[in-house]
C-alpha cells in the first residue's frame, strides 16, 4: 500500500498493511519562511517516513492577517515573541473585517505545502492546520483568552461580529488549500473543555464559526476535528463534518475505540503529546503504540500523538514509534 | 404517569404505570398539506391516547428539492407515488447536488408540518420527525445507481453523501428547533441484501452518525432508528448513538430475548407485526404483545408496529389492541 491509499483506507474503515502513522512540531527557528517550513517538514519525513504530513505552520500565521508582528526565534526550541498584536482590546473583535486569503502569511503557508507537495510528490497526504475563529481571536491581544473569555460574557455579539469575520478569512484559505490539492485541513480549537466554556457557549461561539469552515471543504477526504485538552466537551464536536477525529486520551475525555464508536469516524491518536513524551524512553513509546493498536484493532485508526509533541523530541523516540507499528503490520 | 415521563421511564428501563406506545399510518390523500396534515395527525393521537406521536411525511419530502419529480397520480387511485425522473445518473451527478436550504421547499413543508403538529398535540406528547439516513435519500434520488457508483467511482458517491447529510443534519437541527423530541431514522438499506457489514460501515455509518449526532447535540432525547426490511445489519445498527432501537420485530431476526440474551440494552420501540393489524387478526396481534412483554419483561419497552401500518387503518382494530396493552 502506498501512503495515500493506507490513509484513505484507515478512514473509511477498510483493511491496512499496517496502521498509518505521523507526528508533528514545532522547529522555531525553522517555521519563519515558506521555505524554511517546507525545508524542515521535507526534512523530517525524510527521516522518519511518516505516512501524512502536517506541516507545524508558526501558531501567529492566522494573527498576522490583522496585523499580529512576531520577533522571529533562531532556536529549535524557543517560542519566538510577540512584537505587536493586532488589537489593544478585545472590543476591537466588533469591527473587525475580514481580510484576503491569498496574501500574506497564510499565502506563505499555503506556498511551503505545495513546496512540500513538489518535494515529496503526490502519494504522501498533506493536512492544512487551521485554528477555530474563537482561538484564533486569542492570539489577536495580549491577555488572549481572558480576553475573549470576557468578552464573550459581557459582549457576545461584538464577540460574535469578530468571529465571523475571522472565519470568513480561513474558510477562504481552507478553500484555497484544498483548491491547491492539499487533503484536507487539521482544525483544532483550544477553548472547547469544561473549565472554559459552557455548552450552551460552545454551541454558539464555536458551532457555527467551526461549521461554516469545515462545510467550505467538506468535499477534502482528510479533514480533521482536532479538539485539544483536558475535559474537553467532546460531545459537542461528534457530528461535525470531518473523517476524523484528534484529541487526547487524558481525564475526561473518551479513550480511542470509545471516540471511534461514537462518531463513526476514523481516530488519530495513541501516543502522548507534549510536554510528556518529552520524557518517554522508546520503549514505553513502543507500549503505548502497541496498547492502542490493540484497543483499536487497527480499525479506523490512525497512530499519532495526543497533541504537538515537544519541539527537539530525539530522532530515536520518532523512530521507536515507527518501527512499533512496523511491527504491527 | 404522564406521557412524557412513561416514555422517558421506558427509555431508561424502569417500570411505568401501563406500558407506553404509538401507532403510525399513511396519510397520502393530505401529506402535501402542512396543516392538514398535522391537524389529522393530532387528532388521531388525541383519539387513540397515543403515548408519542411519529410524524407521517410524504416520503418523498427528502428528495424533492433536489430536482426529482415524482408522480403522485396513483395515490387517488390507491397507489402510491413514483419518481419518475432521478437527479442522479452518472457519479458526476452525485457533486452537483446542491447544498440545499431545508427552510425551503418540500423540506420547509415538512418543517412547516412538524411545528404545527407540535402545537396541536402539546407539549405534553412527545413528537418525533421522520428523517431518512443519507445513503436512503442517496438511493432514492439515484433509481439504486448508487450501487454501481460506489464500485465505479467511489469518490463521486461519497461526495454526495456528504452533501445530503449536510442538508440532513440541518433539516433535523430544525425539526428539533421546532419541538420535536427525537427523530425516526429510518434507513432502509441496511439489509445484508444491500450491502455487506464493512461496506455499510464504510458508506453509511459516518453519516448516519453524524445525523443522529446533530438530533441529540440539538437536545433530541427520544431518538429512533428504525431498521426497515429483512436480514438488517443489525449488528451496525444497535450500536448507533439512539434513544431506542426499531426493527421488524416478529418478520426478522433477532427476537427481542435474544437481543437482550447477547447483553443488548437500549429500549425497543416496537414488538407487533404490521400484517396482522392490517389483516385485522386480533388474536395474532395479542400474540405479539404477549410474546413481546414476556421477552422485554415489561422494562425497556414501547408497543408500535414494527413498521409504518398499511393506509387505510381500520381504527376500532388499533382500539381493541390498545385496550389490551391498557389492561396488561
Amino acid at each position: 500500500m502506498n501512503k495515500r491509499a493506507r490513509v484513505l483506507a484507515a478512514i473509511r474503515g477498510e483493511p491496512v498493511d499496517r496502521v498509518p502513522v505521523s507526528f508533528w512540531l514545532h522547529n522555531y527557528a525553522s517555521e519563519n519562511s515558506a521555505q524554511a517550513l517546507a525545508d524542515e517538514t521535507v526534512r523530517l519525513y525524510q527521516a522518519f517516513d511518516w505516512d501524512f504530513l502536517k506541516p507545524q505552520s508558526r501558531a501567529s500565521c492566522f494573527a498576522e492577517m490583522w496585523g499580529a508582528q512576531i520577533e522571529s526565534s533562531t532556536q529549535q526550541t524557543v517560542k519566538p515573541a510577540t512584537k505587536r498584536y493586532a488589537l489593544r482590546e478585545a472590543r476591537e473583535l466588533g469591527v473587525l473585517q475580514a481580510v484576503d486569503a491569498s496574501k500574506g502569511a497564510l499565502a506563505e503557508q499555503l506556498q511551503a505545502m505545495l513546496a512540500i507537495r513538489a518535494a515529496v510528490g503526490s502519494d504522501v497526504p498533506i493536512v492544512a492546520t487551521i485554528f477555530a475563529p474563537l482561538m484564533t481571536a486569542t492570539y489577536l491581544m495580549p491577555d488572549g483568552r481572558n480576553d475573549v473569555l470576557r468578552l464573550l460574557r459581557e459582549d457576545p455579539a461584538a464577540l460574535e461580529r469578530g468571529l465571523a469575520a475571522i472565519g470568513a478569512t480561513l474558510a477562504d484559505y481552507a478553500r484555497n488549500c484544498i483548491a491547491a490539492g492539499i487533503d484536507g485541513i487539521f482544525y483544532a480549537t483550544t477553548l472547547a473543555t469544561e473549565p472554559l466554556l459552557t455548552t450552551a457557549e460552545c454551541r454558539r461561539f464555536q458551532r457555527p464559526h467551526d461549521l461554516a469552515i469545515l462545510d467550505a471543504v467538506a468535499s477534502a477526504p482528510f479533514n480533521i476535528m482536532h479538539v485539544c485538552g483536558d475535559n474537553t466537551r467532546f460531545d459537542e464536536f461528534v457530528d461535525y463534518p470531518v473523517s476524523v477525529f484528534s484529541w487526547a486520551t487524558t481525564p475526561g475525555n473518551p479513550s480511542l475505540a470509545a471516540a471511534r464508536d461514537l462518531t463513526g469516524r476514523a481516530v488519530l491518536g495513541g501516543l502522548p503529546g507534549k510536554p510528556q513524551i518529552g520524557a518517554m524512553r522508546p520503549e514505553a513509546l513502543v507500549e503505548c503504540a502497541r496498547a492502542s493498536i490493540a484497543e483499536t484493532g487497527g480499525h479506523k485508526h490512525l497512530l499519532g500523538p495526543d497533541c504537538s509533541i515537544n519541539p527537539g523530541t530525539p530522532d530515536s523516540l520518532l523512530r521507536a514509534a515507527g518501527a512499533a507499528v512496523a511491527q504491527t503490520a | 404517569m404522564t406521557k412524557i415521563e412513561r416514555i422517558k421511564a421506558a427509555l431508561r428501563g424502569e417500570a411505568t404505570d401501563r406500558l407506553p406506545y404509538g401507532f403510525w399510518t399513511h396519510m397520502p390523500d393530505i401529506d402535501h398539506d402542512p396543516q392538514q396534515l398535522a391537524e389529522v395527525t393530532a387528532a388521531f393521537a388525541q383519539r387513540l391516547d397515543l403515548d408519542f406521536v411519529k410524524s407521517m411525511p410524504n416520503g418523498f419530502y427528502c428528495v424533492e428539492d433536489w430536482g426529482c419529480e415524482i408522480d403522485f397520480s396513483e395515490i387517488a387511485h390507491g397507489g402510491a407515488g413514483k419518481v419518475v425522473r432521478h437527479v442522479v445518473n452518472d457519479p458526476a451527478d452525485w457533486r452537483k447536488l446542491a447544498v440545499l436550504n431545508p427552510a425551503q421547499g418540500a423540506m420547509g413543508r415538512e418543517l412547516r408540518h412538524l411545528a404545527e403538529l407540535v402545537r396541536r398535540v402539546g407539549t405534553g406528547v412527545p413528537v418525533l420527525a421522520t428523517v431518512f439516513s443519507p445513503l436512503t435519500i442517496a438511493n432514492k434520488v439515484s433509481n439504486g445507481a448508487h450501487r454501481t457508483h460506489l464500485a465505479n467511482d467511489a469518490d463521486a458517491l461519497m461526495a454526495g453523501l456528504e452533501i445530503i447529510t449536510q442538508v440532513t443534519c440541518e433539516f433535523t437541527r430544525a425539526a428539533i428547533a421546532c419541538g420535536c423530541a427525537g427523530v425516526f431514522f429510518a434507513t432502509q438499506d441496511a439489509t445484508h441484501q444491500a450491502f455487506d457489514e464493512a461496506t455499510y460501515r464504510r458508506v453509511a455509518e459516518p453519516f448516519d452518525h453524524r445525523v443522529l449526532h446533530a438530533a441529540r447535540n440539538a437536545g433530541g432525547w427520544f431518538n429512533v432508528i428504525h431498521m426497515h426490511g429483512d436480514d438488517v445489519l443489525f449488528d451496525v445498527l444497535k450500536q448507533y448513538p439512539v434513544d431506542a432501537l426499531n426493527w421488524h420485530i416478529g418478520e426478522t431476526l433477532p427476537a427481542i430475548s435474544d437481543y437482550r440474551l447477547s447483553g443488548g440494552t437500549l429500549p425497543i420501540v416496537g414488538g407487533l407485526q404490521r400484517g396482522y393489524i392490517t389483516s385485522g387478526d386480533l388474536a395474532a396481534v395479542f400474540r405479539d404483545i404477549d410474546l413481546t412483554v414476556t421477552q422485554a419483561q415489561k422494562r425497556g419497552i414501547i408497543l408500535a408496529p414494527a413498521c409504518v401500518i398499511r393506509h387505510p387503518v381500520d381504527e376500532n382494530i388499533l382500539q381493541s389492541i390498545i385496550d389490551k396493552i391498557k389492561a396488561l
